[in-house]
C-alpha cells in the first residue's frame, strides 16, 4: 500500500474511533441522566 | 492575469452569484424576508453538516497544514483529529445547547444565564475577537490570491474581502450554506483526484518518499504516532487551544442555532467529521512530499506544497483545487464576517431598543455592517499583515472562559459574580501573558495563551463556584431528564 493510501485509511480510522468513542461516552451519560 | 486566476475567480463569481440570485428570487416569490442571521432556523443534515464542516476548514488546514507537515510529518494530522474532536463536542454538546435555548447569539445565552451587563461585556469582546479572524481571513485569502496571480498581497486581500463580503451578503448564512454545499464537492472531487494523480507525477513515486525519510532516519515522519514527545508537545495542545476555544466561537454557534432541531445537530456529526477531519490528509501529504524534492524544499516551508501543486499536477487539477480551497477560505471568511454582525445586531444595537427590529430593518442593519466589517478589514489587511497563526492563538484565548461559564450556568449553578471573576481574570492573564514577560519569569514559556487561560478560567469556575451561595439553579436544572449531554 503507498504512503497516501495508508496515512488516508489511517485518519478515517481514528477519525471514526474518535466519533464512536464519544457516541458511547455520549450515550452512557444519557443513559444515566435517565436512571436518575 | 494568468488561466488559473481568471477561471478560479470565474468559479466562484459564477456560484456565489448563481446561488445569491436564486436564493433572492425565491424569497420574493415567497413574500419573505431573508433571515440573514439564522436563515428561518430550518437547516438539515446535508446543509448543516457541511456548513459546520467546511466553516472549521480556515487557512490553517490549507497552508498551515503544508507547512507543519513539511516539518514535523504526519504527526500533522492530529490538528485535524482535533477538530474532530471538536466537532464530537459541539454535536453531542455545545451546539445542540445552544439550539435548545432558543438564542440568536453567544453573547445573548450569556445574557439570559447571568445578566444584561455581561451580555454586552461578552458581546463586545466576541464582536471583537470575530473582527480579529475576519482580518487574518482576509490576509490568507490574499495568500491563494497572490500565490496565483502575483500580485502583492496587501492588494490581494482586498479582493479576496471583497468576494467574502459579496458571498455572505446576498443571502446570509442561507446564501453561505448552500454555496459550502457545492464548493464540498468540488473541493473533495478536487482533493481525492489530487491525491490519486500525486502518485503518478511524483519523481520517483510515493516509495521515493518513504525511501527518502528511511534514509534519514526519519521514519518516524510518516506515521501519526511520530514520536512520544512530540506527539505530547504537539497533538495534545492542538486538542486542548481548538476545543476549548472553538466550541462556543460564535461562527459555529450561529451555525447550529440555524439548525432544524438538535437531533439534526447531532446527526450531523457522522457527515461533519469526515468532511473535516478527512480534508486534511492531501495537504499533510503535499507537504511531506515537497520536503523530499530539492526543487521545492529549498523554497522553505510555507512556498514548497503550493510550489509542488502548480508544478506537477495539470492545469485543469490546479484550477479546481485552488477554486476548492478558495471555497474552504471564502466560507470561513463568511462566517466570521456574519457573525459579528449578528453579535452588532442583536447584542448592542437591538437589546438598546425599546421596541424590536423588523425583520427587514434587522436584514438592512446585518447586511450594511457586514460591508462596513469587509470593508474595513480589506483597509487593515492592505497595510498590516501580522503572523496567522500567533495571531489566531490570541484572539481564540479571550473566547476560552465563555466555554466554562456557558457549561456552569447550563448545568451546575449561575453566579454572577463568579461568572464576572472568571471572565475578567482570564482576559487579563491573557494580556499579561501576551505583553509582559510574565511567561519566562514564570518559567512557563511552553504554555500558550489559550493553555494559561483554559487554566485559569476552569480553576475561577470551579473554586468560585464550590464557594457561590445564593445562586441561580442552572437553566438545565429545571428539567432532570434532559441534563447533562442528554436531548
Amino acid at each position: 500500500m503507498n504512503l497516501a493510501a495508508e496515512l488516508f485509511l489511517t485518519s478515517l480510522v481514528t477519525i471514526a474511533s474518535i466519533t464512536l468513542f464519544f457516541i458511547v461516552i455520549h450515550a452512557m451519560i444519557n443513559k444515566r441522566g435517565e436512571k436518575k | 492575469m494568468n488561466t488559473i486566476l481568471v477561471l478560479v475567480l470565474a468559479y466562484n463569481i459564477i456560484v456565489i452569484g448563481g446561488i445569491g440570485k436564486y436564493l433572492s428570487w425565491r424569497t420574493s416569490q415567497q413574500q419573505q424576508v431573508t433571515d440573514m442571521a439564522l436563515g428561518g432556523r430550518n437547516a438539515g443534515v446535508a446543509m448543516f453538516s457541511v456548513t459546520i464542516a467546511i466553516t472549521y476548514l480556515g487557512s490553517a488546514h490549507v497552508y498551515g497544514l503544508m507547512e507543519m507537515s513539511f516539518s514535523l510529518g504526519a504527526v500533522a494530522l492530529w490538528f485535524c483529529f482535533a477538530h474532530t474532536i471538536l466537532l464530537c463536542v459541539i454535536c453531542l454538546g455545545t451546539g445542540r445547547w445552544i439550539r435548545r435555548t432558543g438564542t440568536a447569539t453567544i453573547p445573548e445565552l450569556i445574557g439570559k444565564l447571568y445578566n444584561k451587563k455581561l451580555r454586552i461585556y461578552t458581546a463586545c469582546v466576541a464582536a471583537m475577537v470575530v473582527f480579529g479572524l475576519v482580518t487574518l481571513e482576509a490576509q490568507t485569502l490574499g495568500i491563494g490570491i497572490s500565490a496565483m496571480s502575483g500580485w502583492p498581497l496587501g492588494w490581494s486581500a482586498v479582493i479576496g474581502a471583497a468576494i467574502g463580503t459579496a458571498y455572505v451578503c446576498m443571502g446570509g448564512i442561507k446564501q453561505t450554506m448552500w454555496v459550502n454545499l457545492v464548493n464540498a464537492v468540488v473541493m473533495y472531487v478536487a482533493v481525492i483526484t489530487a491525491g490519486i494523480y500525486l502518485a503518478y507525477v511524483l519523481p520517483e513515486g510515493w516509495g521515493g518518499v518513504v525511501q527518502h525519510y528511511e534514509n534519514r532516519d526519519e521514519a518516524f515522519k510518516l506515521s501519526i504516532l511520530s514520536k512520544p514527545d512530540l506527539l505530547v508537545s504537539f497533538a495534545l495542545a492542538a486538542i486542548f487551544s481548538v476545543v476549548f476555544s472553538q466550541s462556543v466561537n460564535q461562527q459555529g454557534m450561529q451555525a447550529a442555532m440555524s439548525a432544524k432541531d438538535e437531533k439534526t445537530i447531532q446527526r450531523s456529526l457522522w457527515i461533519a467529521a469526515p468532511i473535516n477531519g478527512l480534508f486534511g490528509v492531501f495537504p499533510v501529504l503535499v507537504g511531506i512530499a515537497a520536503a523530499t524534492i530539492p526543487e521545492f524544499a529549498q523554497l522553505g516551508p510555507k512556498l514548497a506544497g503550493a510550489a509542488l501543486i502548480i508544478n506537477l499536477l495539470p492545469t485543469w487539477l490546479v484550477v479546481l483545487l485552488q477554486a476548492g480551497f478558495l471555497g474552504a477560505l471564502l466560507s470561513t471568511f463568511a462566517m466570521s464576517a456574519l457573525a459579528p454582525a449578528t453579535i452588532f445586531a442583536k447584542d448592542i444595537v437591538g437589546l438598546h431598543l425599546k421596541a424590536a427590529l423588523t425583520p427587514e430593518s434587522e436584514k438592512k442593519l446585518i447586511r450594511y455592517t457586514i460591508i462596513t466589517i469587509g470593508f474595513v478589514a480589506a483597509l487593515m489587511t492592505l497595510f498590516f499583515h501580522p503572523n496567522v497563526i500567533l495571531a489566531i492563538t490570541w484572539l481564540f484565548a479571550w473566547l476560552v472562559p465563555f466555554f466554562f461559564i456557558i457549561v456552569a450556568g447550563l448545568f451546575w449553578k449561575r453566579s454572577v459574580g463568579v461568572a464576572k471573576l472568571v471572565l475578567f481574570s482570564s482576559w487579563l492573564v491573557n494580556l499579561l501573558w501576551s505583553f509582559t514577560p510574565l511567561k519566562a519569569y514564570l518559567g512557563l514559556t511552553m504554555l500558550e495563551n489559550a493553555h494559561v487561560v483554559a487554566i485559569v478560567a476552569f480553576g475561577f469556575t470551579l473554586v468560585g463556584n464550590i464557594g457561590a451561595k445564593n445562586c441561580h439553579p442552572a437553566l438545565f436544572a429545571k428539567k432532570p431528564k434532559s441534563m447533562a449531554f442528554a436531548g
